[in-house]
């Protein structure tokens, strides 16, 4: 042991007796401050050898801001990294490879055409004569797989033909190969299916004994719990729980996540916010749209909800839980749905965005820069392109009108607050909460019976997110029903009348946010609920 | 930049570009088709002259009518390689339905449209029902097409003498040849139906955003098809204009053709990288550039071969300018 990692005793968390090994990974006094706001207030992090240490909280907590100064993404603005207890200083991502930092991000980084072999070589093959070495690679390939107890995959199997674990695991042989001293795991179950997460475990213990400090990154409690030895938990940027995992309870963790926000409700203390004011139901009690035993791929099973007209309903679950699934199926743009959707009571085939659009479903994806905007178009294109036939010069005449274009554009845009002076500019050049203003307009401009949206304020500032926010409430009030799949607890429980929450590809909970706290809904995600499934099972 | 600065790219741009930068994108390639005529009108006496004006015209025609469909095409982020068998297919169906079989010529010259429209409309539906890429497709009815209509001429050639296929060139309404008419008439046209119609913005907004346009609930592969079947109709009227202006119909006829509407396009300034910008008129720039360039190397004296290389020096230059020209924008 270095006697660096006697600073670690000055930390008021008594180190638990089991875990006495030395400390791969020492974060001392980290700060960080992003304009004006700390996003880290002299945060301590220590990771020891053989463990898996889980790195918890909200979003915005500061773990990834963590994370990125490990890799070298970020400069602390103070405070001491250590590796084995020497100080490092890490620049860019290829310093934190070399000082012994490995991170697997969700996003994998393998070449499906390639095989597991070379993939793990990749850009460090030996050659002999100007010829790869395939024995080295496969040398290389196999004592990294050995790490993880993973000796019956053939190493010349291309990537692509891989289950999604399979792949996870290959991505983490790869960064050991390496061989770092502390790897960090970026939420690498979230695409992942029980089954697939049971063999990424199984893996992972396999690896623990190899001595390499593990920090996992994630928002499912239930794993963090079966799979970690210590937790920490990051709350606004400061570290507000280090514990061992062993008689950690769930309901503690969540404790220490949400903090005084954890019996927070929102809607409580006021009667008379106009939510649900709008929602009723059609003639003789038919929902406006009505899902019933919907299943999509293996991601969803068997999922039923009903959204009535002018209801808000919150499709609300941990990243990976089928909700942007069930969103996709509703508009036609998933394979392999299974079940009914009925609107008004009418079963509807929704078979392609085309044929839900024609039903007068309209669609905001989460994905905005790839599916959402046109980005080298102006404002006003990109607010007619879903309904181009309304600015006709005349009903029966297929020549658009300027015009008329720029008026029915300016009719919505004005509405949800995108201005004037910028409708000519191309949609590339404005701000991500414009264009998202942008793409609400669209679909304010072709008119609907229900809205599906998927994360409608990512990426979005606090202003616009208010606007957003405000148009959505606007249209249900108007009658529309509208779906918003959301991974945050606060927007469902704000926004929403009703909020479904999926766990695993199932409902786990319904909870109606008048009478739910951030814990309750946050329990509920992680498949502890105590709301009432819909369908009284 | 100021904030109401408005863009100049695409439809919808409700006004020009105030800023010299976008007056020198928007304008750049007409600017640099003038620089080029004036040193052409000072280096050369014979080419500044009426007479000569008029050969250019009409010797643009075939290239610039194929090339308002490969600029559709190539706004969808696509590409039409066929066109220049599709034009030697129409001209020789039209020759031989017309002088062998003894049809009217109007009847024929529509029947050979049509063939070319039918190559359009399988370029549009197998690439996309099938999700092939347009340029293996197009390479592939390239060959078919090109084949076709070798086979029909016979190792032969075809004269015509009706005068509905040489009135393209001999009749002149104010001086100017009356194919070179029909290519402004259908640029013109080619300009309404992108900046005005349904399937126009549609073209922009799947060059644009592909997926986002399939999300926005537009008929992305029914109006591909379309842009397509328009790419051989209009390949069909060039194989017309082609036909009326030689006399002669022959194998080599239409033959690499698609390079040179493909060339006229993307000296129009329009981006392949991104899809979805460029403008049509810029397209009858380019296709003008490249056709005084021609005539006059032909004018000068210079053999082919070197005609061919500062050809493509020239277009170089070109591109180069106008892509410099362009990056300043934000």
């Amino acid at each position: 042991m270095t006697p660096r990692a006697s600073d670690l005793s000055t930390l008021e968390v008594a180190r638990p007796s089991e875990l006495a090994n030395p400390a791969r990974l020492s974060m001392l006094g980290i700060s960080k401050r992003f304009g004006g706001t700390p996003a880290l207030d002299n945060v301590d992090f220590e990771v020891a050898a053989g463990e898996i240490h889980a790195l918890v909280g909200q979003n915005g907590a500061g773990k990834s801001t963590l994370m990125k100064i490990v890799a070298g993404d970020y400069t602390p603005d103070s405070g001491v990294v250590m590796i084995d207890g020497n100080t490092v200083e890490i620049r860019n991502p290829r310093q934190g490879l070399d000082a012994g930092v490995g991170i697997v991000y969700q996003e994998l980084s393998l070449l499906p055409n390639m095989t597991i072999a070379e993939n793990i070589s990749l850009g460090r093959e030996e050659t002999r004569l100007g010829v790869v070495a395939r024995d080295a690679a496969r040398k290389m390939a196999e004592k990294a797989l050995a790490l993880l107890g993973i000796d019956r995959l053939d190493i010349n199997t291309r990537i692509g033909r891989l289950s999604l674990a399979q792949q996870q695991i290959v991505e983490i042989a790869k960064v050991m190969s390496y061989g770092p001293r502390v790897l960090v795991l970026d939420e690498p179950t979230a695409a992942l299916s029980l089954d697939d997460t049971r063999k990424l475990f199984s893996a992972l213990r396999h690896l623990r004994e190899s001595g390499v400090g593990i920090v996992f990154v994630s928002h499912r409690y239930g794993e963090v719990l079966e799979i970690c030895d210590r937790c920490t938990v990051l709350r606004n940027g400061k570290v507000v729980g280090r514990e061992t995992v062993a008689g950690l309870t769930l309901e503690r963790l969540v404790e220490l996540t949400l903090g005084e926000l954890a019996h927070r409700s929102y809607h409580a203390a006021d009667p008379a916010r106009p939510g649900s004011t709008g929602a009723k139901e059609g003639p003789g009690g038919t929902p406006l749209l009505r899902v019933e035993h919907l299943s999509v791929g293996n991601t969803v099973v068997d999922i039923s909800f009903h959204v009535d007209r002018g209801e808000m309903v919150g499709l609300c679950g941990l990243l990976g839980s089928g909700q942007s699934e069930v969103a996709r199926a509703l508009y036609g743009d998933a394979p392999e749905v299974r079940g009914t959707v009925a609107l008004d009571g009418q079963v509807v085939r929704l078979s392609s965005p085309r044929a839900a659009a024609a039903h007068g479903i309209a669609f905001i994806t989460e994905n905005r820069r790839d599916e959402g905007i046109f980005p080298d178009l102006a404002v006003v294109p990109n607010v007619t392109a879903a309904s181009l036939r309304e600015s006709w010069l005349a009903p029966l005449v297929p020549l658009l009108s300027p015009r008329q274009e720029r008026a029915r554009s300016r009719k919505v845009t004005d509405q949800v607050g995108v201005p004037r002076a910028v409708e000519g500019r191309r949609l590339r050049l404005l701000s991500g909460g414009t264009q998202q203003k942008v793409v609400v307009a669209r679909w304010l401009a072709k008119g609907s019976r229900l809205l599906v949206c998927i994360e409608p304020t990512r990426g979005v500032d606090i202003g616009a997110r208010a606007d957003i926010y405000g148009q959505l409430r606007d249209l249900a009030d108007k009658g529309t029903g509208i779906v918003i799949v959301t991974t945050d607890i606060e927007e469902a429980l704000v926004l929403c009348d009703r909020v479904v929450v999926c766990f695993a590809g199932h409902v786990s909970a319904v909870v109606d946010p008048r009478e739910a706290t951030e814990e309750s809904l946050f329990l509920a995600m992680q498949g502890l609920g105590q709301g009432s499934d819909e369908n009284g099972r | 930049m100021a904030v109401n600065s408005p863009t100049l790219v695409g439809p919808g741009a409700p006004r020009l570009g105030t800023t010299t930068t976008e007056q020198a994108a928007r304008f750049g390639i007409v600017l640099i088709a003038m620089v080029i005529f004036a040193v052409f009108a000072l280096t050369s006496g014979p080419f500044a002259t009426v007479s000569n004006m008029r050969n250019i015209l009409e010797q643009v025609a075939v290239i610039g009518v194929v090339s308002i469909g490969e600029t559709a095409v190539m706004l969808t982020g696509g590409i039409d390689l066929s066109v220049g068998s599709n034009v030697l297919l129409s001209s020789v169906i039209m020759a031989n339905l017309n002088v062998n079989h003894g049809w009217p010529a109007g009847l024929a010259i529509v029947v050979g449209i049509l063939a070319a429209l039918l190559v359009g409309l399988i370029n549009g539906v197998v690439s996309t029902a099938f999700g092939i890429e347009p340029i293996i497709v197009t390479l592939g009815t390239l060959l078919a097409a090109g084949g076709l209509g070798q086979i029909w001429l016979n190792n032969s050639w075809i004269t015509l003498h009706s005068s509905v296929f040489s009135d393209v060139a001999t009749v002149m309404p104010l001086g100017i040849p009356l194919m070179a008419w029909i290519m402004v008439v259908l640029y013109a046209l080619g300009a309404v139906l992108l900046y005005r119609t349904t399937l126009g913005r549609t073209v922009y907004l799947i060059g644009g955003n592909r997926s986002g346009a399939r999300l926005a609930a537009l008929a992305v592969n029914r109006r591909l098809v379309a842009v397509y079947a328009l790419s051989g109709l209009l390949a069909g009227v060039a194989g017309y204009l082609d036909a009326g202006q030689l006399g002669i119909i022959s194998q080599n006829d239409g033959t690499g053709l698609q390079f040179s509407a493909i060339l006229a396009v993307l000296v129009g300034g329009l981006s392949v990288k991104t899809g979805g910008i460029g403008r049509v008129e810029k397209t009858l720039v380019g296709t003008l550039i490249a056709g005084m360039i021609a005539n006059y190397f032909v004018l000068q004296g210079v053999a082919e071969p070197y005609e061919q290389a500062a050809i493509g020096f020239v277009i170089l230059v070109a591109v180069l300018t106008d892509h410099v020209l362009r990056r300043r924008e934000p």
